[in-house]
């Protein structure tokens, strides 16, 4: 499979602020040393609960963080760029082929923008087509996510649409430049269920009718299974596990996969569950010891652990990548 | 067969707001029976909160009671004077909110809230009685008793919600209330707290309820549930006949909806449309316009909440119990 984006060595550092004569800085981890490859029309789900950096390495991808060490490639064309110098006019160009679905429909729309104006935004910002080319693309995009006929919906706004309708703006929104990679950051958890897996859905004909691939952040293991081809889990900064879903789902390897998965409630009432095996609570992001971040958590925690740094996302055959010293 | 707690009967309530009457709760009833943990599960805006509001009488100014009865042991607590009610509220039926930081006040230290509660509901307390029942209530949920003396941001997500708990679990109610109580955590955490909870209800013998967005959640804490839809009970069964027979085309459709990590993979079916606008439902059933078996009846006539056997009660003109 053709590579579409590459991140190497990808670290994001926030300083936090002591107080005004403290001396020493110190920093929140909130993504460390994170390596992946996504390939072209494939996705690839991001998973971790809140603080783990997902949405923070979501942000570097769509360039609205800069990286505090790493790169980012991106191969839509036929020669990589690397994203870290673009500037300017590069960055606009960039914008073409990369956008972001945000969780929240209600925050990320102008409130006073029309639902035409909102979808016509990126095509206005990038100087795409004319007036008449850009209102026919707007009804296009609204159209194929669903909301017909897209004439009663152009000149309504934000407010007098409800969450699902306004998530398939977001989309359109985020389509009609026709990008090839998307960031879609928990775009179904503000959702009702019954208009989640619409949403869901939509984003799994998209992908493969406009040749998207998707970079998925979700706290939900289940949703990630339901969209994703392959998945990484991520803990407290590092990628502790890789591997294709249904891989990843029957045979998870790392200690904290297994604790992710075993709590996942399942809904089917006669099924007894044993409990997780992990303990305490997440530590700080703040300054962690270099050793295993999931060390005082884990069950399997040795001395080997302890004693050397965190472990390398080590390939453990089968596409399967590990990052434990005692697997 | 177990104690009868508490029996809801026709309960109705409407919000007053500018726009019009927003039919909220329609005509619902239920029992629930000591040590019973009954699920309640729906969308936003299915009523589900509305009706604990209304057992609790916590409702806002603009809610407004239409008729219904909720009996406690044979007292209706609806027309209670508020002096009255309060001889019920905490100490016989408590509730645990869905936003834990909103529960606590952040400028006392959590302890000496549930003191405070403890001195309202159980009168003659001394200090250090109340003291060693918070301890006792927070070795409990699993909080460190050293905790009590914390303000509540110095406690993260999960901790805020256990201290909700043994606040709720303060005076001893027969019945609790604990409205998404692990929705704002993350799942590790979630899956901890469940089962602590589900513990202590087994042990004390209360009544619960547990209201839930997640059929997956109330799967595994209910033994009881009902599915609610646009402000209406639409089938009340035993989880397990639930999830095995779904009755109704909404709960059927909301078992299909909920992608699963274990299991094969299916696709997930979508509803149509949208939940109702309860300024103006739909007559008939209210799920008539999403529903796949819909005919003339159910655009007219409102089905009645009807027991199929089993305990196993649905309000729909077609069931799915036939195919």
């Amino acid at each position: 499979m053709q590579v579409l984006v590459t991140v190497e060595r990808l670290r994001k550092l926030f300083p936090v602020h002591k107080g005004l004569f403290a001396r020493g800085h110190s920093f929140i981890h909130a993504v460390d040393d994170v390596s992946f490859q996504i390939g072209r029309g494939e996705s690839l789900g991001l998973v971790g609960e809140s603080g783990c950096g997902k949405t923070t390495t979501g942000k570097m991808l769509v360039k609205l963080l800069e990286p505090t060490a790493g790169h980012i490639y991106l191969n839509a064309n036929s020669t990589p760029i690397d994203l870290a110098p673009l500037k300017g006019a590069a960055v606009k160009q960039f914008r073409r082929q990369v956008q972001m679905i945000f969780q929240d429909p209600y925050e990320s729309m102008n409130p006073r923008l029309t639902i035409y104006d909102t979808v016509a935004e990126p095509l206005v910002v990038q100087n795409i087509g004319t007036l008449a080319e850009r209102e026919e693309r707007v009804a296009e995009m609204l159209a194929l996510v669903g909301l017909t006929p897209p004439s009663s919906f152009l000149f309504r706004f934000p407010h007098e649409l409800s969450g699902g309708q306004r998530q398939r703006v977001a989309i359109a929104r985020a389509l009609v430049v026709k990008p090839t990679f998307i960031v879609a950051d928990e775009p179904t958890s503000m959702l009702d269920v019954s208009i989640r897996t619409g949403v869901m859905n939509l984003m799994l004909d998209l992908a493969q009718r406009l040749d998207v691939t998707y970079l998925y952040i979700t706290h939900d293991l289940a949703v990630a299974r339901y969209m994703c081809h392959r998945i990484a889990v991520m803990y407290l900064g590092k990628i502790v596990e890789l591997a294709e879903t249904e891989e990843l789902l029957s045979h998870p390897q790392h200690p904290y996969t297994k604790a992710l998965l075993a709590s996942v409630p399942v809904p089917a009432p006669r099924l007894k569950r044993e409990p997780a095996d992990i303990k305490g609570g997440i530590p700080t992001p703040i300054d962690p010891p270099a050793r295993c971040r999931f060390y005082d958590r884990c069950p399997l925690a040795a001395e080997v652990c302890r004693t050397n740094e965190h472990p390398p996302l080590d390939h453990k055959g089968n596409s399967h990548y590990v990052a434990c010293y005692r697997v | 067969m177990p104690k009868r707690l508490l029996s809801v009967q026709d309960l109705t309530m409407h919000y007053t707001t500018r726009r019009g009457e927003v039919s909220a709760v329609d005509d619902v009833s239920f029992d629930l029976h000591e040590g019973e943990a009954l699920g309640l599960v729906g969308e936003s805006g299915c009523g589900k909160t509305s009706l604990a509001m209304c057992l609790m009488r916590l409702l806002p100014e603009n809610a407004r009671i239409l008729k219904g009865h909720v009996y406690l042991d044979g007292t209706d607590l609806l027309p209670l004077p508020e002096e009255e009610m309060r001889h019920y509220r905490w100490k016989r039926i408590a509730m645990i909110f869905q936003a834990a930081m909103n529960a606590l006040d952040p400028v006392y230290k959590v302890g000496d809230q549930i003191i405070e509660a403890l001195n309202t509901h159980l009168e003659s307390m001394t200090n250090t009685q109340a003291r060693e029942r918070v301890a006792e209530l927070f070795r409990l949920v699993g909080l460190d008793p050293a905790m009590m003396d914390r303000y509540p941001h110095e406690y993260s997500g999960g901790m805020r919600q256990r201290s909700v708990i043994a606040m709720a679990l303060s005076c001893n109610p027969d019945i609790i209330i604990a409205d998404e109580p692990t929705t704002a955590l993350d799942v590790i955490v979630q899956d901890k707290l469940l089962r602590e909870m589900r513990e202590i209800q087994k042990q004390w013998g209360m009544g619960m309820i547990y209201i839930s967005h997640d059929i997956a959640v109330i799967a595994e804490v209910s033994n009881r549930m009902g599915v609610m839809y646009g402000g209406r009970m639409v089938e009340i069964a035993d989880t397990v006949d639930i999830f095995e027979q779904p009755q109704h085309p909404y709960t059927y459709a909301l078992m299909r909806a909920f992608p699963s990590v274990t299991g094969p993979k299916h696709a997930l079916t979508t509803l149509s449309g949208e939940p109702p606008d309860l300024l103006h439902p739909p007559p008939g059933c209210r799920f008539h316009p999403r529903c796949p078996r819909a005919t003339d009846l159910c655009r007219h006539e409102v089905p009645l909440l009807q027991d199929q056997g089993k305990r196993h009660a649905v309000a729909c003109w077609h069931p799915m119990g036939g195919d």
